[in-house]
Order: structure tokens, then sequence, then C-alpha cells
């Protein structure tokens, strides 16, 4: 993978950049490439101290504008606009204010829906995809799938935090780095007519349609029989299992004992509210919670432990199940060991 | 969330109907693609039943439905073999070697009902069928019908039949022998023109095709049975009875036109062209298009 001694932490390679994209130096030209789609007011280094790198690539595919961006910390700000912003950190840390209040985007963690207004971004050094689509052909995609009539579904007009960890907004974001993973160097030289021909800009605005209605995915049978004093238990459970999913001793009994439901009961009513199996779930916050670890700086020979605190017996099971969900090799994010390094 | 290998055990499973296969083209044993079938049914809500010999799924499919278009969309650009169906009696010919980049499947479809279906869902990405006859273009506008030959049905028996060498009769005259009625549902246009021509008096009970439980069946010297150029070369001792055509029909290639523009599809369309010249001069009465 890519590295540069400058920066604190690796380039991550990006979803349809791979052979591509060479690092470039002057910010100005990172803010004319986001202006052809993103009406970006300005953009500067963070610290000025250091040279500002970054590397970008963008696809245009009927009215969805597909960025891949790996930079410097950066600040910027964004005058309104008629299309919304959908930001999907794959390294790094990006913090949007807006109408006051401050929306927290990391990667592996969470993803961000901001509909047309302006805002001002703080990054640190990141990497990740930068989609643009007008609210009302979301809306439009919404309604087709409901099976209602155009217009009968309004537009999302609230920024929205996507959580990785949720067990249906997870698959759906997985599902959308898998989709843009299949946009590649070659297509970007190609100019899209492949993937426009293919449809997978349509497939693309569908995934975030049922990012932003959710309502689409949810069964029509309501789940019956479910007590609301059991609801409670899961949401304590929730909360104390989310406080630390790396603890070992969590696992079905334990779950079970904390929330004093039955197997069945607490089978129902996690059913319910995550649409997943209780040990599913835990295993998606722990490999939430690896991605996290990773983030932050984990020395390659430390993979094994983390995996094996992951809920696996393996390195090649943690890694599988890692890559299914983020599309990218664990391996990757580690750090080198100090032993790997060329020798002096 | 569903892993490939998941998604992949659930549609190798609908496809190919046992697990025993699916393992083999998954290179696994079926203990695993049972595993991950479990989780795949798991993630998507759904659950399987038998209905007539094919595994239906039951439960919400729009996640489903999503995650097999991205793996369409991940075949297509070459990350697995593409999957491609097609009608026993034109296998032999078309499919022999399969076409590089294709995996096939089981080969053994009566009926139309089926592949269409494995092909709307996108768990298959293309089928040769050889009954066009049956496919109405209007009632499938999510399809692409790529027109491949022209060829009749005409009646059959066995060598042994007292009219397979007699010139001249008229269908009317066939009248008084039994012939097999194809399974209902299956050819319901031919089965309708069978009807009507007075044929179709012998039921038959076969959810796949097998030629011991369909041709076999006019080994008793007397019952018809109904062939194609492609199947006048693979059962040898058919005959063609001398009277008009029962009917017209032809076959084509399908796939979902979200994709049909799509080079692997394009390339697929002509290989099949290309075999099936180098096969037409043996094909008594078939037109390729």
């Amino acid at each position: 993978m890519a590295t540069h001694p400058s920066l604190p932490v690796q380039l991550l390679p990006l979803p349809f950049q791979r052979g591509v994209g060479a690092i470039d130096r002057d910010p100005d030209r990172l803010t004319m490439r986001l202006r052809r789609s993103l009406p970006v007011l300005e953009l500067d280094a963070v610290d000025s101290s250091l040279p500002f790198l970054h590397r970008s690539a963008s696809l245009g595919a009927g009215s969805l504008v597909v960025h891949a961006a790996a930079h410097s910390a950066l600040h910027a700000v964004n005058r309104p606009q008629e299309a919304a912003v959908f930001t999907m950190p794959l390294a790094g840390e990006k913090r949007f204010l807006l109408g006051g209040h401050t929306w927290v985007c990391r990667a592996g963690e969470s993803s961000l829906y901001l509909p047309g207004e302006g805002y001002s971004v703080d990054t640190s050094v990141a990497s990740g995809v930068i989609l643009s689509v007008p609210p009302g052909r979301l809306a439009a995609t919404a309604a087709a799938l409901a099976g209602r009539p155009e217009g009968a579904v309004a537009p999302v007009e609230r920024p929205v935090l996507l959580r990785e960890d949720d067990p249906r907004q997870g698959h759906l974001l997985a599902m959308l780095r898998r989709a843009l993973g299949l946009i590649d160097h070659a297509t970007l030289e190609a100019g899209a007519r492949l993937h426009l021909s293919l449809g997978l800009d349509d497939f693309i605005e569908r995934l975030l349609a049922l990012l932003l209605y959710p309502g689409l995915l949810e069964s029509p049978a309501p789940a019956a029989g479910i007590d609301p004093a059991d609801r409670k238990a899961f949401a304590r459970l929730q909360e104390a299992i989310r406080a630390d999913p790396m603890d070992p001793t969590w696992n079905l009994s334990a779950m079970e004992r904390f929330s004093g439901l039955s197997p069945q009961r607490l089978q129902a009513v996690c059913q319910e509210q995550l649409g997943s199996d209780p040990l599913r779930w835990l295993r998606l916050l722990r490999l939430c919670q690896a991605r996290r670890v990773l983030a932050q700086g984990l020395p390659a020979h430390e993979l094994l432990p983390l995996a094996m605190r992951s809920g696996f017996t393996g390195l090649a099971a943690f890694s599988s199940a890692f890559r299914a969900r983020f599309q990218l090799d664990p391996t990757l994010l580690a750090l080198p060991d100090p032993a790997d390094g060329p020798s002096a | 969330m569903v892993t490939l290998e998941e998604l992949s055990a659930l549609d190798l499973l609908v496809w190919h109907r046992n697990g025993k296969s699916a393992a083999g083209i998954s290179g696994c044993n079926q203990s695993t693609i049972s595993r991950r079938l479990s989780r795949a049914l798991e993630a998507f809500q759904l659950t399987m039943r038998r209905c007539r010999g094919e595994w239906e799924l039951e439960g919400p499919t729009l996640l489903l439905q999503m995650e097999r278009q991205l793996h369409q969309l991940g075949r297509l650009l070459g990350q697995e073999p593409l999957r491609l169906e097609i009608s026993p009696y034109v296998a032999p010919f078309l499919v022999r070697p399969a076409p590089p980049g294709w995996t096939l499947g089981t080969l053994d479809h009566f009926g139309v009902a089926q592949p269409l279906r494995l092909l709307h869902d996108r768990v298959i990405d293309a089928w040769v069928c050889d009954m066009a006859l049956e496919l109405d273009s209007e009632e499938l506008p999510e399809l692409r019908v790529l027109p491949l030959y022209r060829q009749p049905v005409l009646l059959a028996a066995d060598k042994e039949h007292p009219l397979a060498r007699i010139d001249g009769l008229s269908l009317a005259e066939f009248g008084r022998f039994p012939s097999l009625r194809l399974p209902e549902g299956a050819l319901p246009r031919m089965e309708a023109r069978l009807a009507a021509l007075g044929f179709g008096d012998v039921p038959v009970q076969l959810r796949r095709y097998d030629p011991a439980d369909w041709e076999g069946r006019t080994a008793d010297g007397v019952t018809l049975t109904y062939t194609t150029p492609f199947n006048r070369l693979l059962q040898p001792g058919l005959v063609p009875l001398r009277a008009a055509p029962l009917l017209q029909s032809g076959g084509c290639l399908l796939c979902r036109r979200d994709v049909a523009d799509h080079g692997a599809i394009e390339q697929l369309h002509g290989l099949l062209c290309s075999r099936l010249h180098h096969w037409s001069p043996r094909l008594e009465q078939l037109e390729p298009i």
C-alpha cells in the first residue's frame, strides 16, 4: 500500500482508484476537482507546516457523482446546493458543522447524509468517498421501491448519521462499499460507459434510498407478542454491550442473564429491534470495534490477539469477515512491525 | 450482512436444487453449503420450501434482490463465472465445451417457468430457450430476447412404428395412436396447440427432462411424441413422421435487459451463433437467424 513519510497515517487505496490518481500537492487542484459537483467555497490545509497531499478521482454516472479522495487534514466550507452529499469515510474522521450542530463521521463507525445546506468540515488525514445526488431523486427512487407514485415520498431534508454497527444500516453500507468497489480504474479510463450501461448508478441510488428510508425494508407484518418490558430490557443490554463489545464474557448466556430474557424472547426482541440475532449483532459490534482499534494504529503482530478478542478463532476467519464487512484487508490497516522495516 | 459465499450457497442451491451440486460448483463440502445457507436465510429473514421439485423462498426479498444484483454486476465484471442455463435439447450442441467464463446449470428444465424465474431473480445471467413460441416479449418487459434459430416441431415415433415410413398422411390419421401429454403448464402454448389437434392423451409425470421418461415412452412402438431438429440427432431411435409440422417454434438467448449490452452477453451470443452454424448442415429444417 502507498505510504508517505510526511503523513501520520497511511494513505488508503480508494475503491475505484487502484492504479490511478497520482499524489498531488496543490490544494487548489483538489478544490477544482470537487467543484465539478460540490460548491466548495474554500478549502485549506489545516497544518501549513506540512505539505498538503491528496489523490482524487471522480466519476459522473447519470444524476450521481462519485468522488474518491485521500488527503491531508483540511478545512473546507461548502455553499448550499441542490444536491445532497453522502460521505463515507474509509480512513480518518470528518467533523461537519451545520445549523449550529456538529456531526462526526468516522471510518468504520458512521457515514453521513447531508441535504443541500451549506456546511463547514474539518478532517483529519482522511480518505473516503463522497456521493452527490439530488434529494428529490432519492425520494423518487424510494417511492418507486415502495410501489408508490413519484412525489408520494418527501425528500429527506435533515442530516442523517448512518451507523456501521446497526445491522440493517451496516448491511446496506457494506453493500454500498462493494458496489463502489466494482468501479475500478479501468472504468475511469473508459469514461463510465460500462457502469452506466449496467445500471450501477441506479443500484447505488437505490441503496441510498434504502438507507434514508428504512421503512422500505421493514417487514409489513408487525412484530406480535413482544412485551414493552422486553424492549426496555434489551435497550439496557444494548447499552451495556456497546460500552465494551470486546469483553470476552459476552456470549448468548451472558446476554440472557443480563437482560433477564429467555432465549426465545431475546431472539424475538433482537430481531424486531435490529433485524438480526443476538450473536450476529455481537459479532458485528466487535468487528466495528476492531476497525476502530486498527484505525488508531495497531502493530501487525497484535492482529491475531485482536482477532481472538473479536471472537474469532484465527486470523483467517477474522480477515475474511473483516473484508466482507469493510472491503478492506485488516493487514493493510495494521502498522508494520518495527522488525519488518528496512534495516539501517 | 451476507458474504459472497453465503449468497452463492443460497442461489446455487435454488438453481441446482441440491447441496451436493452447489458444493461441487463452490469447491467445498455440503456441510459448508448448509452452514452458509443457514446464515443467508437468517440474514434475509427468509425460509425455503420445496414446490414441485424447485426451491422457493418465502419472506421479504427486497434486500436479497439488491444483493443478487450486486453479485450479478460482479460476475459481469469478471469477479466470478457467469451462470448459464440451457434447454436440454440444445445443450449438447451449443455448450460443449462450456463457453469460456460461464458455468452451466442443470440442463434439465422441461418448461419455461422456472428458468424465467431464475433469470428474473438474477440467480442466472442467461438462458437458452428452445421453445421461443412460449415467450411473449410483451409479458417479459425486463428481458431481452435474442433470436438464434427457427425450427419446426414434428410428430415422431419409434422407428418400428407402423406409420413410421408412410408418406402423405394427414395429422388426423395419427390421432388414433396414443400420444404423450406435456406436463401441465410446462409449455402452455404447445400444450394448447396439441390439444386442439387431438394429441396428448397419455399423461406423463415429468418434473425434469429425462429422455427415458419422455422419448423412452415411445419404445412400445405405438406411442407418439414430438421432435425438433436437435432432438432428432440426439434420439436416433426416433423418426419424424411424414406429416406437416405441428407448429413452428425457435430458439433464443434470454438475459435481463439491463445487462444485455454487456460484452460478456454479446460474446456468448456470438459464440452460440457460430456453434449453431457449425451444426446447421446436420440439423434438417433448422434455420439459423
